[in-house]
């Protein structure tokens, strides 16, 4: 069987898989204003991946109705308080954090996997991330999710062998790492994020209709 | 065979259109280069110095204006932060200061950073006082 043809001549297949369901407390939850992003930690080898996620999860979730703190101030806020590894970030106590940047939620992120995997006849990139929104008063999670995307090149279906091949040497030539994993980050955390419930800005504004 | 074609097309185009975050929601604000600012400062810090930042994030705000779109979080905090690298304190202030202004729920934080950088020049000031 062959696939079909898309008018598209480059189709990208990015398979998305939506990770464990999303965890809401049993009880009702005052949904947070703001939240708070930390730099994430890292268990990829690769070292910009906290900061290429950083770059795509703002939009996401402010676009859903929360203020997010702005992530680059915030990750300079901490150097210059003499905190370089995101895992003493992450070991903050949040009363320290309310006492200092008054946030109504924490967002925590794990990195799990960041890259491009290289594989006989094909090159595959993927991210994967744990989030976990916390609540800055109660340290209650409000709400945890896995941001996940995977690429690979689709050969069109019809590529012999050699042609596979010449695809493979090509995608690792010429696809950018960071760049691919840029893009990829920016579909998983839209993903992840539209799991969430509409914040207040988002209700303000369909209520105010501005 | 053709209904396999059918369902396979729609499942590719229901993908593709994940992948494009096709919102058909009305969106909150206008973003422009913000996430190719943050992406291109962090992992390729010597395309995106200072001046460069503020050249971007200042005609995004711009286009926002001109579009009567909302400026993005972050945007005008950003900017502020690149201010204060080049050391061009007022102008840092203002643009932290606006960013509060349009949300004030980053208020507390970032007088905060207004209130550090201030000590900061003082400091700095009294030292080289000393060393005269």
């Amino acid at each position: 069987m062959q696939l079909p043809r898309l008018t598209l001549g480059f189709c990208v297949l990015v398979a998305m898989v939506a990770g464990a369901a999303p965890a809401y407390s049993a009880e009702p939850v005052i949904l947070p204003r703001s939240i708070l992003i930390l730099p994430p930690t890292n268990r990829s080898v690769e070292v910009n991946a906290p900061y290429i996620f950083l770059s795509t999860i703002t939009r996401p979730l402010a676009e859903k109705g929360y203020y997010v703190f702005p992530v680059a101030v915030i990750d300079r806020f901490m150097r210059e308080n003499g905190l370089q590894i995101s895992a003493e970030m992450h070991a903050i106590p949040l009363a320290k954090l309310r006492e200092h940047i008054h946030p109504d939620a924490v967002l925590y992120v794990d990195i799990l996997d960041w890259g491009q995997k290289y594989q006989i006849l094909t090159s595959k990139a993927v991210v994967s991330a744990n989030l976990k929104l916390v609540d800055a008063h109660t340290g209650n999670v409000i709400w945890e999710n896995r941001a996940y995307a995977s690429e690979s090149p689709n050969n069109s279906g019809n590529n012999g062998l050699a042609g596979m091949l010449i695809q493979a040497v090509a995608d690792q030539v010429i696809g950018s790492l960071s760049d691919k994993t840029y893009e990829l980050s920016r579909v998983a955390n839209n993903q992840a994020v539209d799991r969430l419930p509409d914040g207040p800005i988002r209700l303000e504004v369909q209520t105010a209709k501005r | 065979m053709k209904t396999y074609r059918y369902l396979t097309a729609a499942i590719l185009a229901a993908a593709f259109l994940m992948a494009t975050g096709c919102a058909s929601r009305p969106k909150l604000y206008y973003w422009g280069a913000y996430e190719d600012v943050i992406n291109s400062y962090y992992t390729k810090p010597g395309s995106m110095p200072a001046e460069r930042q503020i050249e971007l994030l200042s005609r995004e705000i711009e286009q926002a204006n001109n579009k009567k779109e909302h400026v993005a979080p972050g945007v005008y905090a950003q900017l502020g932060l690149a201010y204060a690298d080049m050391g061009n304190v007022p102008a840092s202030e203002a643009a932290f200061n606006r960013e509060a202004e349009l949300f004030p729920e980053a208020k507390p934080m970032l007088d905060g950073m207004i209130k550090r950088a201030r000590d900061n020049t003082l400091k700095n000031s009294k030292k080289s006082q000393g060393a005269l």
